[in-house]
């Protein structure tokens, strides 16, 4: 009996596995569609782009290595979301990377007034939303009322917050404390159905690139969540799974599909506001896919093997992904140092905790809070040794905290270090410190150098780079001891407890300088070195607080340059920050598309919409 | 029946708030949480950072936080944990659905972000599961078939160097051989254009995901599913009923395949759902290797970011399916063997009543004087710190008694009929060779394992020749160092010396006398001549030496690991089997918690909350303790039930009798009789130690940067492409010394347990 039993459930439990295999399949084979383009006339204002005329059809692919965690443009805090949004919601302003100026998008001209405080928005007319609601000055009120829109109580009045004693914003997002601009919100108004005006209470120099970049909302779809106040809630993930035609907006894609975890399929806004010269509206692709991929290295591989279109490569990475170029015919361009900066720096918080400890021993204050200490460190630190062996030559070492690849701004006669530690040494011992019998350094006390060093985990390069300095400072007697952690603990560290001696880390950059002023103000809350300082503790960096507050105000572009270069001459001599090497960048495309043009700056596919399919291609 | 599975599934509600509350506190301890980036992100303002704290929760008390969240999940809720804007929309008590909460980073409901990642999860896992029996199967059969031929001799051999690989290498390789043939896919469920296909072919483009992960996550099952299919079709066809059969002059084939078989092939029937929920955690690793979008992918993403609802709604499900996994092959056992009844114990009630009880009230006692007296917080800490030191004393001692005498032990009762075996001298030789190479490695390196020349990064081994006599090392040029390109130099050689002078070294022999020669070295007059025997990595460091020094930890942490598991295991499995009743109740129920935890989610956890603490040396510590920790449920299980059927023999009850203390019978009576089952479990639970290590410093959460250690020097294999695309193959050979040294293992346990134990034939 027994076994008869055996053998029937040894086939029931195959059938209901393959069953269970069938039926898994069905659930996760989606419906397969066929594209069909609408056509709609063109809009009276529309942009007609000097691009060389295409071919409609082709897909785009592109892998991305995190999924974007909101298609809400208030909430979005990072790249991932912020690049989908930006094909979905058009800006009043944009940028054009080839030309490097600000470039007219839903707004096609603006005036400023001679006072340099009020900017007038000329819209678009004709403009419309994916979903052919029409697009008006109303939708930028909207915008701007939806960001400032302060929280109501259940008494209807503003609540406080009792940290700040300001109001808190209904919406919070990172506009509204960006666009407080001398202590107070920006005003806004509009003039008529295609006009709107914005004032600010001082002259604020990089007033078009912020606030003329910020995406436009739908005021006829998400009028009904302000004014339920789900806006925080309106356009998430989950409405992209469901539904994602209700997100309409005026950028040259709209969502078509969203499957977490695998992939996002935009399609051509139908309502696009800008056409070829032969009259054919933008963009020309079919689709647009983003592959969401689990890393950078997994993304860099599909577009290696063929299997995406466009992909930025490390400096890293170069070496091998050019090898396939010809099999798979891509092309790469070498896109210049990369925009970000990467460095070590020693906590030099001369504060004391709640219980009087400070959070620093005195002796190691006294070490860090050396100007000669540090910059004997900087010329201990082999970077070319680093560039050769990590990034096999294709590297720079970094001088400035603004990047090279900020061209604009960045000042490329600051004070350089060179690798020497013959000088380290002599640095060190004029500043009194000493050598043991064994040769290891001393401080005057006779308390033996060595200090730990904070390093984020996951990233190959930063790790190598930890150990090199690691070797590096072994040769000039001081012991370090590397501590990996994950970037949540390493922030509590630098941030909230300072219990830590030196760490290494990188920032993003580009853009205006005013964008770094939470680093380079000595109140800034990146000032990481010693951050939120109630009044500037050196001279030094009274004197950067003067600057940065003076370039806002400049707008007499030369000028404001040459404030920002003594800027970066001070920060350079200073050394808050030991400035590490910045990698080149690299970006690769596909052979078969067309119109490809390649900026100084910024993403190789930012003409996304003119690009179109070489004709025997076979899409 | 009905009641054994009712009672089965009632008791997983205080195990998943158990688990639930654990994870949690892991979450909560660890430093940092999910606002962290934001708060350090240019584009983010103090203020709003502080506006989602309070919308998120994390301004209340951690008691409060985890109440709202079990509140959620439970159906039966009360309105006094909501927030208080809430509060008035529910009375005391309601029912409601249940609800994991929402996850930070998606921004969705975490039931509908696990729901899409489950179904990929549980593809996987059943495919595999299918894979696994129908290979196995038939291999078994086979195998036993034609015992000793050169067919099953091959297959054993196979079936060990397959359970031997660790998952994550493997995973390392398959996706290496996607991107150089392009055969399959590299990662992914579906491809990129799957929606824009046909329905066959969509299903097409789906299986051919499915391959690579399939093929990676079932190997290990396979072998030793065919192993114990081979071990149980023998042990039939000696059964009575064959004799019978053939007696009555049935055909050979009709015996083997009707009656041989059917009784074979039961218990692997049913250990179906042990297979199943087995797979289900083994994915986590091969699904972040490989990137196929699971819930293991899902749930480590979730804990390197401090999602906390989608960490604890994934254990919460891991555990379940565990569970679920292990009812349904207890029922199926049941279903096909008359002779096993599911009755469970009968349940101790007011002891487990007044135990429950005060272990409440310990909590709340605990949780208000943490919330209200500093000073009885500090005094608390300081007596539990010392009775942590006391605690760990005691049990440092318990070890080095328990490793002495296993030793002894060993090299008593057991070394001699290894020495018998060929694959017995084989592994213990192998294993020698590897022990001596670990302890003497700073004499047989011929570098220091942090030295760096950054001239030679990824210098390929150095080629040796003999001229006039001596033994050479070839010198190399690096002749475009764009791509790192290394060629010989034609005739040129450094001479290899033996014995060589290192002034550089400091390390002393047994941690005490200085020693500054090293085996071998090139003789130069150039600094940073070098000889690399298998290459060098990134900065110029030598695998060589890095591969020697990396031994040290791996063959050592297994060790350790087992010395504690088997002493705790031992401890608590011989005195629930002595007392039996309440303790035993106890301490079983604890057990089953233990086997119930997904293990390396907890791992992952619990590391990431202790790490700010410790540095390399004490991680590597920590690691032995924590896996051990885990271990010792199985050990304490069956040794219970070995004391259990002990505990009634006759000199047993003449010891009782005559007033001998539990402790004294359990160490002079209990202890030899399941000394040979604790080495052998012993031998074979080592290699567990070795994968831990290696996949969680391949995770970059165990040994960090700049020591050595073999997951570590693998996990640069996989994080840094360039590695692998340009043929840096030296770098994988950490992944060979794990692979080796698991073999050995293997191979030695089997033939211990071979002695220990001679009725089973493997």
């Amino acid at each position: 009996m027994a076994r008869f039993y055996t053998m029937r459930l040894f086939k029931a439990a195959a059938a209901v596995s393959a069953l269970a295999l069938v039926a898994i399949f069905a659930v996760s084979c989606g419906k397969n569609e066929d594209f069909k383009r609408k056509q709609y006339p063109l809009p009276e204002d529309a942009e007609i782009s000097s691009c060389k005329p295409g071919k409609y059809g082709g897909i785009f692919v592109l892998a991305m290595s995190q999924e974007p965690k909101t298609f809400n443009p208030l909430i979005s805090s990072d790249v991932y979301s912020s690049q989908i949004i930006s094909m979905m919601l058009s800006p009043l302003v944009t940028y054009d990377p080839i030309k490097e100026e600000v470039v007219p998008a839903l707004a096609k001209s603006w005036d400023i007034s001679p006072d340099g405080k009020t900017y007038t928005f000329h819209l678009r007319r004709g403009v419309k939303f994916s979903d052919g609601a029409d697009f008006t000055a109303d939708d930028v009120i909207f915008t701007f009322d939806a960001i400032f829109a302060p929280k109501l109580g259940a008494d209807g009045k503003p609540v406080i917050d009792p940290a700040t004693g300001k109001p808190l914003l209904q919406n919070p997002s990172r506009y509204a404390g960006q666009y407080t601009i001398g202590g107070e919100y920006i005003k806004y108004k509009k003039i008529d159905s295609h006009t709107v005006q914005f004032s600010t209470s001082k002259v604020y120099a990089p007033f078009l690139n912020d606030i003329g970049f910020i995406e436009i909302l739908p005021s006829h779809a998400l009028g009904k969540a302000v004014a339920d106040n789900t806006l925080q809630q309106a356009w998430t993930t989950q409405t992209a799974i469901n539904n994602p035609q209700s997100m309409v907006g005026t950028g040259p894609f709209t969502i078509f599909s969203y499957k977490p975890g695998e992939r996002l399929v935009l399609a051509p806004n139908p309502h696009y506001w800008r056409a070829d010269s032969a009259g054919n509206r933008l963009p020309y692709l079919d689709y647009l896919i983003y592959k969401f991929v689990a890393d950078v290295n997994t993304s860099t591989i599909l577009f290696a093997t063929g299997q995406c279109d466009a992909a930025q490569i490390g400096a890293n990475d170069y070496a091998w992904v050019k090898k396939y170029a010809e099999t798979y015919s891509f092309k790469i361009y070498e896109r210049g140092p990369d925009s970000g900066i990467f460095f070590i720096w020693f906590n030099q918080n001369p504060n004391k905790d709640e219980s009087g400890k400070p959070y620093m021993e005195t002796f190691k204050y006294e070490w860090f809070s050396d100007r000669n200490f540090r910059k004997a460190i900087m010329t201990a630190i082999d970077r070319d040794g680093l560039i050769k062996s990590v990034w096999f030559g294709r590297a720079q070492k970094l001088s400035s905290i603004i990047s090279p690849a900020n061209r604009k701004w960045h000042n490329p006669n600051t004070k350089k270090y060179e690798y020497n530690p013959e000088l380290s040494r002599k640095l060190l011992l004029e500043s009194g410190f000493k050598y043991s019998d064994t040769g290891r350094l001393l401080d005057r006390r006779n308390i033996p150098v060595s200090f730990d060093l904070l390093v984020g985990e996951g990233s190959q390069n930063s790790s190598v780079m930890a150990t090199c300095f690691v070797e590096n400072l072994r040769a000039i007697g001081i012991e370090v001891r590397l501590k990996f952690m994950d970037f949540g603990t390493m922030i509590s560290k630098i941030d909230n407890t300072f219990e830590y001696d030196a760490a290494m880390m990188g920032f993003s950059g580009g853009g205006d300088p005013s964008g770094g002023k939470a680093i380079y103000r000595s109140d800034g809350f990146l000032h990481v070195w010693n951050p939120r300082q109630k009044s500037p503790q050196t001279e030094w960096e009274k004197r950067v607080d003067a600057i940065v507050d003076a370039q806002e105000s400049e707008m007499n572009p030369e000028k404001r340059r040459e404030m920002v270069y003594e800027m970066q001459d001070i920060f350079s001599e200073e050394l808050p920050l030991l400035f590490l090497v910045t990698p080149m960048s690299y970006s690769g495309i596909s052979e078969r598309w067309r119109n490809v043009q390649i900026p100084p700056l910024g993403s190789i596919i930012w003409n996304i919409d003119e690009l179109y399919e070489e004709e025997n291609g076979d899409g | 029946m009905v009641r054994f599975i009712i009672r089965r599934l009632l008791w997983l509600i205080p195990l998943l708030i158990a688990i639930s509350f654990l994870v949690f506190l892991l979450m909560y301890l660890a430093p940092g949480d999910f606002l962290s980036e934001a708060r350090n992100s240019k584009d983010i303002s103090p203020e709003i950072v502080r506006q989602e704290e309070m919308r998120l929760g994390l301004d209340k008390p951690w008691f409060i936080q985890y109440g709202r969240w079990l509140n959620g999940v439970s159906p039966i809720k009360t309105n006094l944990l909501l927030p208080d804007t809430q509060r008035a929309e529910h009375s005391l008590i309601y029912f409601g659905l249940p609800d994991f909460g929402y996850s930070w980073s998606y921004k969705i409901s975490v039931m509908r972000l696990i729901g899409q990642r489950l179904l990929a999860t549980l593809a996987l896992a059943l495919s595999s599961t299918f894979i696994i029996y129908i290979v196995a199967i038939p291999l078994g059969v086979l195998a036993a078939v034609k015992k000793d031929s050169w067919f099953d001799k091959i297959c054993s051999f196979l079936s060990y160097a397959a359970l031997s690989i660790p998952y994550f290498f493997l995973a390392l390789l398959a996706v290496l051989f996607a991107a150089v043939t392009g055969i399959f896919p590299t990662g992914g469920q579906v491809s990129i254009m799957h929606d824009f296909m046909p329905f066959p072919e969509q299903i097409a483009d789906w299986l051919k995901h499915l391959v690579l992960p399939t093929a990676v996550l079932s190997l290990g099952g396979i072998a030793s599913m065919a192993r114990v299919m081979r071990g149980n079709f023998l042990d039939y066809s000696k059964a009575e009923f064959v004799t019978t059969a053939r007696a009555k002059g049935l055909g050979e084939n009709a015996i083997m395949f009707k009656h041989v078989l059917r009784n074979a092939i039961n218990p692997i029937v049913t250990s179906f759902g042990f297979a199943f929920a087995g797979l289900l955690s083994g994915a986590l690793l091969v699904e972040n290797v490989m990137n196929y979008p699971g819930l293991g992918q899902l749930i480590y993403s979730a804990i390197v970011k401090q999602d906390q609802y989608v960490v604890m709604a994934g254990v919460v499900i891991g555990c379940s399916m565990l569970v679920a996994g292990q009812l349904l092959a207890d029922i199926l056992l049941a279903l096909t063997d008359p002779r096993i009844r599911l009755d469970s114990e009968k349940i101790p009630a007011r002891p487990l009543a007044i135990f429950g009880t005060i272990a409440l009230a310990a909590t709340i006692l605990l949780t208000w004087i943490c919330e209200t007296s500093e000073s009885a917080l500090d005094f608390l800490k300081t007596t539990s710190t010392y009775a942590l030191f006391a605690l760990a004393g005691i049990l440092v001692i318990l070890l080095a008694i328990g490793l002495i005498w296993g030793a002894y032990f060993f090299a008593k009762n057991l070394l001699g009929g290894v020495l018998k075996s060929a694959r017995g001298i084989i592994s213990i030789s192998a294993l020698g060779i590897f022990y001596i190479l670990a302890i003497f490695a700073p004499f047989i390196a011929p570098y220091a394992p942090t030295e760096q020349c950054l001239d030679k990064s990824f210098h390929p081994p150095t080629g040796l020749f003999f001229k006039d006599g001596r033994l050479m090392a070839k010198v190399y040029a690096n002749t475009d160092p764009s791509i790192a390109k290394y060629e010989p130099i034609e005739g040129e050689g450094l001479p290899v010396k033996f014995f060589v002078e290192d002034p550089k070294s400091d390390y002393k022999i047994f941690g005490m006398i200085p020693f500054k020669t090293r085996l071998f070295g090139v003789e130069s007059s150039q600094a940073d001549a070098r000889i690399y025997l298998l290459g060098s990595d990134a900065t110029g460091r030598d695998v060589f030496s890095r591969l020697l020094y990396g031994a040290r930890i791996s063959l050592s942490i297994g060790f350790i690991g087992i010395a504690i598991t088997m002493v705790i295991g031992f401890i608590v499995g011989g005195l629930a089997g002595y007392f039996g009743g309440t303790f035993d109740f106890l301490s079983m129920r604890f057990v089953e918690f233990l086997m119930a935890i997904p293990g390396l989610y907890l791992l992952l956890a619990m590391r990431s909350a202790l790490a700010p603490h410790f540095d390399s040396a004490q991680m590597y510590l920590m690691i032995v303790i924590i896996l051990s920790l885990f271990g010792w449920a199985s050990t304490a299980r069956v040794i219970r039930g070995m004391s259990l059927s002990l505990a009634n023999r006759q000199y047993v009850l003449a010891a009782k009798s005559m007033g001998e203390s539990p402790l004294k019978i359990i160490l002079k009576h209990f202890l030899p009789n399941v000394l040979s089952y604790i080495i052998v479990g012993a031998t074979l639970s080592i290699p567990s130690y070795i994968l831990g290590e290696a996949a969680l410093s391949f995770l970059g959460l165990g040994i960090q940067e700049p020591s050595a250690s073999w997951g570590l020097m693998l996990a640069q294999a996989q994080n840094d492409t360039k590695v692998l695309m340009l043929g840096f193959w030296w770098l994988l050979s950490p992944g060979v010394a794990i692979f080796a040294t698991v073999l050995a293992f293997n191979m030695l346990g089997d033939v211990l347990r071979d002695i220990a134990d001679p009725k089973s034939d493997s």
